[in-house]
């Protein structure tokens, strides 16, 4: 006879364990989705797209460190299967106390890549020598608004330089934290020359370039045995820097270039320092196994306040093994409960967090993202909690 | 009797597996903490290597630009005074309109200063062409060159407002700073193009020895007014320290859903003391124990085990850490992962794990002593 029928369970009582179980289910998802959005945040920074590819220099152990040549742009302009390039330098820069991360550009390069919504103002041109426009998030960090000045202070080299605010925009990227200026701007912040940029950002055409193509196609550019010369058309970069900077071209180490999808780029620096999505999941998997002496003590404390019931229905013939079945499809119901509600929690808030601006990694907000296998991991990590506690239970006779 | 009480309570068999309930909340809290402290002081570090700066501006406290700074011009000589100061260059920004040969118009940046060979060599610019030495004279950033086409020997004239003056560029400069795209000029240029004399934008001053710093910025201190302040012209320190917040903000929310788990488990310790004694809660009530004694008894019994609980954690916590960094170290040869906690934040979290014990365990205390005389339970 099933004992599924029997209602023996105090109500009151499922609600207190519901609650405490949801509790450790918050933590776990509150832990899980902030980590991930570091993490997916720190990764989407370059691009998301697959056909979004960064040429960059290897030699940096940060992706603001790393550096190379601007005219290496032109080169892979040529290469057939590239759609556009964007030389950007990346530069850590302090604004009324704030830090904040500046990127030099070419505009006309960048908006083949990304599409900026001016929601203010008016857009920014290669001539703008003291405009800038700020993303959405930095202009509610700062609360600066179009035609607002501000100074900026470098955190790489001695250099300051006062700014207008010509326009707000939103882009739906890691752009929004920042504030776009022209690219040699950039540079006078992150103190390099007026040759080198942080990355070239390539859109390229998936079918007929691929990266190692890409790759061998541009260190073959920078051979010693062969040269690059001068174009005798003008590319892209030359033409929206004609009369303002010559760039000149110089014989690099092809060792010295690392050419990769958007992504795996960024992915490549966290990876360094043991970082992925893996550990960062595992982690707070740890934090829940941790935290879940709580739930099994509020599972024990459970069974204690039953014990009377549970006596009875033993002494009626019911055997330890019906009794614990019986609570473990009743109780795992209530798991299902628990980590939803703690799951709807975790995102209420993260999100009002969010819209705050109190969640911040390296300047940039951090995005709460929905991730299956963190819902999924909840009810399984809370279920399995359950299971363990109520099949290690001793039932005396 | 209070003691029999207690003895009866904490040596229960459930007794353990609460207080490590609670130890492995507190640590997490430790251990997180004790990381974010080495990855903090690590930023630190390296902004205090890679912060060589000797270069400090002294602008206006309610400025937010430099433009819109106003700093009076009698700090200068003040400054200058320091022997520890090696360059002091007071300095006039304003936006005016270039009128070119040809006939166009560019609104750009003037920067004037009362010694411009000096401020050239400040930034390490490179001349194509003379430094400008009077009024009637002026250098152009190499980008504005291109920009307005206007390069070397050319006539043009500047205004702002009502004031136009009119200048010879006599070099093309670069420096990779913000003065390659503006036009510099003498001092008495700038004040005919604006207020007058006796307001500067700004003064920047560099100072000789680094190690000298402190006392060469105390000194300073003491020449400024009220409205005035010193700002370093590279500050990594701030970019770390606001770095640094953002990680705390992110620990503090983090920490916040982890004392909510802690209260959680405090009822639990609570509710269960009274499930698990409840014939012996129902003795003393019995024997004659008033409400307030049973109250007593778990309210105390669940501090007691929170407050043993956030010690032992603290120290699995640290414990916990320290080998885990070294095994990191061991194997990835990372030297600098070296996790610690100081005495302030360990004190903090054990005041308010027993904070969150309090607000856990107040509503099973409170029920208990209404309930114990007849065995209730929760």
């Amino acid at each position: 006879m099933s004992l599924l029928r029997f209602r023996y369970l105090n109500g009151h009582r499922i609600l207190t364990l519901v609650l405490i179980l949801t509790l450790t289910s918050t933590l776990f998802s509150v832990t899980a989705f902030s980590f991930l959005g570091f993490y997916n945040g720190f990764t989407d920074y370059v691009g998301t797209e697959k056909d979004i590819v960064a040429v960059y220099g290897t030699s940096g152990s940060t992706p603001l460190t790393g550096l190379v040549p601007m005219y290496l742009a032109d080169n892979i302009s040529s290469v057939d299967g590239v759609l556009a390039t964007s030389p950007e330098v990346i530069a850590p820069c302090v604004i009324n106390g704030r830090s904040v991360f500046i990127r030099g550009i070419l505009p006309q390069s960048l908006s083949k890549l990304t599409t900026l919504t001016i929601t203010d103002g008016v857009d920014l041109n290669l001539n703008d020598t003291t405009s800038a426009i700020i993303g959405v998030g930095l202009q509610q960090k700062l609360n600066l608004k179009t035609g607002d000045k501000f100074t900026v202070f470098s955190i790489m080299s001695e250099k300051y330089v006062d700014l207008q605010v010509k326009g707000v925009f939103k882009s739906g990227s890691p752009l929004d934290d920042e504030a776009l200026v022209p690219v040699y701007v950039g540079q006078w912040l992150r103190g390099v020359n007026y040759n080198l940029v942080s990355v070239i950002r390539t859109k390229i055409n998936e079918n007929q370039v691929s990266i190692n193509s890409l790759y061998a196609a541009l260190t073959k550019g920078t051979s010693p045995t062969a040269p690059a010369s001068p174009s005798q058309t003008k590319s892209d970069t030359e033409q929206q820097l004609e009369g303002l900077i010559s760039i000149s071209r110089a014989y690099i180490n092809p060792q010295s270039l690392g050419v990769d999808e958007a992504q795996n780029f960024m992915k490549s620096y966290l990876n360094r320092y043991g970082v992925s999505k893996d550990t960062l999941i595992i982690l707070s998997i740890v934090v829940l196994v941790f935290a879940s002496g709580t739930g099994a003590c509020a599972l024990t404390l459970f069974i204690n306040q039953h014990k009377q019931e549970i006596g009875i229905m033993r002494s009626v013939g019911a055997s330890a093994r019906k009794i614990k079945t019986d609570l473990l499809i009743k109780l795992l119901g209530w798991s299902l409960v628990a980590s939803t509600l703690g799951t709807i929690l975790s995102a209420a808030i993260l999100v009002f967090f969010q819209n705050i601006g109190y969640l911040q990694v390296l300047s940039h907000q951090v995005i709460f993202q929905l991730d299956p296998v963190i819902v999924a991991a909840n009810f399984v990590l809370i279920s399995a909690l359950v299971a363990v506690c109520i099949i290690r239970l001793e039932m005396k006779q | 009797m209070e003691s029999i009480a207690f003895k009866m309570l904490f040596r229960r068999k459930g007794t353990a597996s609460t207080i490590l309930a609670i130890a492995l909340l507190i640590a997490l809290l430790a251990s997180v903490n004790s990381l974010v402290n080495n990855i903090n002081s690590q930023a630190d570090a390296l902004s205090r290597l890679a912060g060589v700066g000797k270069t400090y501006l002294v602008v206006s406290q309610n400025s937010t630009a430099l433009a819109d700074s106003k700093v009076d011009a009698n700090i200068v000589d003040s400054l200058r005074g320091i022997s520890q100061i090696d360059t002091v260059l007071p300095q006039k920004l304003l936006q005016a309109s270039l009128e070119t040969p040809s006939g166009n118009s560019y609104t750009v940046t003037v920067r004037g200063t009362d010694n411009v060979p000096a401020f050239f060599d400040s930034i390490c610019a490179k001349i194509d062409g003379s430094y400008c030495m009077n009024g009637s004279e002026a250098n152009i950033g190499f980008i504005l060159s291109n920009l307005a086409s206007v390069g070397k020997n050319s006539s043009v004239s500047l205004s702002s407002g009502s004031k136009v003056v009119t200048i010879q560029v006599v070099g093309v400069v670069e420096s990779k700073t913000s003065s390659d795209t503006e036009i510099v000029v003498p001092l008495e240029t700038a004040d005919a193009l604006s207020d007058g004399k006796g307001v500067l934008s700004f003064v920047q001053f560099s100072i000789k020895e680094s190690n000298k710093e402190n006392e060469v910025m105390s000194r300073v201190t003491q020449l400024l007014s009220a409205s005035d302040k010193v700002v370093k012209t590279q500050q990594i320190d701030t970019f770390a320290q606001d770095i640094n917040d953002q990680i705390v903000s992110f620990l503090n929310l983090w920490s916040f859903a982890v004392y909510a788990v802690v209260v959680a488990a405090s009822y639990v310790v609570a509710a269960r003391l009274i499930a698990e004694a409840r014939f012996e809660l129902a003795m003393f009530r019995t024997l004659g124990a008033k409400k307030r004694f049973t109250f007593e008894l778990v309210f105390i019994h669940t501090i007691v085990t929170a407050f043993l609980g956030s010690v032992l954690g603290l120290t699995i916590g640290i414990a916990g850490a320290q080998v885990a960094s070294t095994a990191i170290r061991w194997m990835w040869g990372n030297l600098m992962l070296s996790p610690f906690l100081d005495g302030g934040q360990a004190l903090q979290i054990i005041l308010l794990a027993l904070g969150s014990a309090i607000v856990g365990c107040i509503y099973p205390a409170v029920k208990s002593a209404h309930n114990s005389s007849k065995e209730g339970s929760l």
